[in-house]
């Protein structure tokens, strides 16, 4: 067991089952996300949750800017938590940039993963016109990052001396390492930049493994002609349109997610 | 002076300095204050039972999707959130905002900082000054790109140092054993010869011909090794390669040379790559015939060929160095009787072989991954399950490093 990455990745395994089910967060917070949802699936597979190195309660140190530089190295960060974890052949779940992350993955090394379970995927978030509405343009993106920036000068000077001094009150220090505002904010940016300016249309033919678009209504990050195109460019691709409105229903509607991911699995498993 | 507050006064809402909007898990807006109205120019009408994306800019939308819902929900409240709200008119609103969670319910308070927010916006405009003067120093951008081009000039010099290293090992291994032991041989039959001088010309000529034997299989082994050595030594140009044109061409010499009509090939798409024309034409023919030779008596040989790009690290042997670039693998499935999982590195070495029925030297595949490795990728196998799959990994340009 390579307790190195362990700690670099910040991985806890739980769960009864030997199936593994690896769950990557998306950009923006950490494996906390998924606190509502993996314990459904504890029953009946081996859970593997992680921080991607630069979030959640990673080890920063190691951090290096070339590895993060595009979505590449956080590629490598799953393959490496797979293989740490021994998840050969794992329900992939992914939020968001993650679910890009895991398709290029599986094309990687395709032994780690069998299904691969995306959650609002978009291929690519700017606008390509006219054949392609990711939903954004590159100035919406710029003034995100600024709205990102702006929130850390903030934070910085208010909120690091505030750890020193709250011996009185722990609960703070633990609180920021939860919070968006604890990662740094030159990894948040580079991050943001790796997901936002990404490009991964003709990446999607090459899926080989079975996979599951949970499509929210009303999600403006991944809007529904962005389901709609992945599902169309994806070999052996099911899109679900759930109820669940807004980017992240493994948060706002578990119990759906839930439901929709498990019938998936049952049916794929069937056949 | 006493004063008296009146402890049963309530708060009302629409009477506060703030705005204050009533959210639920689904973005809807469930209730807001008269403040929030007057500060984006809608009536509470407009904004009740309507999307909170409605009071958001796009960038704000994008925000608030990745990082504050997700905050909130996590840890029921947010504090000194920075935002931009979006009026009817469309213009930007800078706020800061607080929000607390209970029951289904998302509670926001949201504060204008027009002033404030010119303040920070001139302290971020400076320190991003700043950060691009550094960034833009020429000398410095000049010294980057010199250590760069040295460390990529170590990387190669230290793969080249690993495989020569392991591949004086391996001659040597060669040199002392496999061309040792037919020359001891013949020395034998020598001195057998010598010593026995009124053989008759029956037990004579089977003792030439046991020698002929013998130095056959050394031509054999040198002609190898000298081919084996000579990877390093072509001066073939670089040149763009058709790969599925190879295949099916060595496919169907081989096909032919065995005479195993039956043999059916299906091959994938495949994407165009830099690398040696001859010497990648030997590789699959190699792994090709190596599919005909070891195929089922009982079952007609299928080889499937498919191939998948992808991004790799350039940067094998230095450590914490990245430059990705597009590799291509190449996989090579055939239904033929494999090998056991425990050989799927001996398979790859010189002069080894696993099945001492075949004919052959144990060379194809050493050669296979001399090959690959002179292009900078990597070859493996694995057998399992009646499949037996050659994975090959080539980057698609040589020029890329």
């Amino acid at each position: 067991m390579d307790l190195g990455i362990f700690k670099r990745n910040n991985i806890n395994v739980t769960g009864r089952g030997s199936t593994p089910m690896v769950f990557a967060h998306g950009f923006g917070c950490d494996q906390n996300m998924w606190r509502y949802v993996y314990p459904a699936f504890e029953k009946d597979h081996k859970i593997v949750l992680f921080d991607y190195v630069g979030s959640g309660k990673s080890d920063l140190t190691a951090y290096n800017p070339e590895r993060y530089a595009d979505l590449n190295g956080y590629v490598e960060d799953v393959l490496d938590v797979c293989k740490a974890t021994h998840s050969k052949g794992c329900v992939f779940v992914g939020h968001s940039v993650s679910a890009i992350i895991g398709i290029l993955a599986s094309l990687k090394e395709p032994e780690y993963f069998s299904k691969l379970i995306l959650v609002g995927p978009s291929p690519r978030y700017l606008n390509d016109l006219p054949d392609y509405i990711g939903g954004f343009e590159r100035k919406d993106i710029e003034e995100m990052l600024l709205t990102m920036e702006s929130n850390y000068i903030g934070w910085a000077n208010y909120l690091a001396p505030a750890i020193m001094k709250n011996d009185e009150r722990p609960e703070l220090s633990g609180e920021l390492a939860d919070s968006f505002c604890s990662t740094d904010p030159v990894i948040a940016r580079r991050f943001a930049e790796a997901t936002f300016f990404s490009d991964n249309r003709q990446d999607l033919k090459k899926v080989k493994h079975p996979s599951l678009i949970l499509q929210c209504s009303q999600d403006i990050i991944a809007p529904n002609a962005v389901g709609e195109y992945m599902k169309a460019n994806m070999p052996n691709s099911t899109l679900k349109v759930m109820k669940a409105t807004g980017h992240c229903p493994h948060m706002s509607a578990p119990v759906e997610t839930i439901e929709v991911i498990r019938e998936y699995l049952e049916d794929v498993n069937l056949n | 002076m006493i004063v008296e507050v009146a402890t049963t006064a309530t708060i009302n809402t629409d009477t506060l300095p703030c705005g204050i909007v009533c959210i639920n898990d689904d973005g809807k807006i469930i209730s807001v204050n008269s403040y929030i109205c007057w500060l984006l120019g809608y009536s509470k009408n407009e904004l009740e039972e309507a999307q909170v994306e409605m009071m958001l800019t796009v960038s704000a939308r994008i925000f608030y999707q990745t990082h504050f819902y997700p905050l909130v929900k996590l840890h029921n409240k947010a504090e000194e959130v920075f935002f931009s709200l979006r009026s009817k008119d469309g213009d930007h609103v800078p706020v800061i905002g607080y929000a607390n969670r209970s029951g289904d319910y998302i509670c926001c308070v949201f504060v204008p900082v027009r002033q404030r927010r010119k303040y920070e916006e001139e302290i971020l405009q400076a320190k991003k000054v700043a950060e691009a003067a550094v960034e833009k120093n020429d000398a410095l951008i000049a010294l980057k790109d010199q250590a760069e081009l040295q460390l990529a000039e170590s990387e190669r010099q230290l793969s080249l140092l690993r495989r020569f290293n392991q591949e004086y090992v391996e001659l040597n291994r060669i040199i002392s054993h496999d061309l040792h032991e037919p020359i001891r041989k013949l020395m034998v039959h020598i001195d057998i010869l010598l010593a026995d001088k009124g053989s008759n010309q029956e037990k004579l000529e089977a003792s030439f011909r046991k020698m002929m034997q013998f130095c056959n299989r050394l031509r054999h082994l040198t002609i190898s090794l000298q081919q084996y050595v000579a990877v390093d030594l072509i001066t073939e140009p670089l040149t763009t390669i058709d790969l599925k044109t190879i295949v099916e061409k060595v496919f169907d010499v081989v096909a032919n040379e065995e005479r195993y009509p039956e043999a059916v090939i299906d091959i994938d798409e495949m994407p165009e790559i830099e690398g040696y024309h001859s010497q990648l034409e030997r590789l699959f023919s190699e792994i090709i015939s190596n599919s005909f030779k070891f195929r089922r008596e009982d079952l007609p040989l299928k080889i499937t060929v498919s191939s998948t790009e992808f991004s790799n690290n350039i940067y094998k042997e230095l450590k914490d160095k990245y430059r990705y670039i597009s590799f291509v693998r190449i996989d090579v499935e055939d239904n033929g009787s494999g090998f056991p999982a425990e050989y799927d590195q001996y398979i790859f070495e010189l002069f080894k072989r696993i099945r001492l029925d075949k004919e052959g030297a144990g060379f194809g595949l050493a050669l296979c991954k001399k090959i690959v490795e002179r292009h900078k990728g990597s070859i493996s196998a694995k057998s399992s399950n009646g499949k037996t799959i050659f994975s090959i990994l080539l980057p698609v340009k040589q020029s890329s490093f």
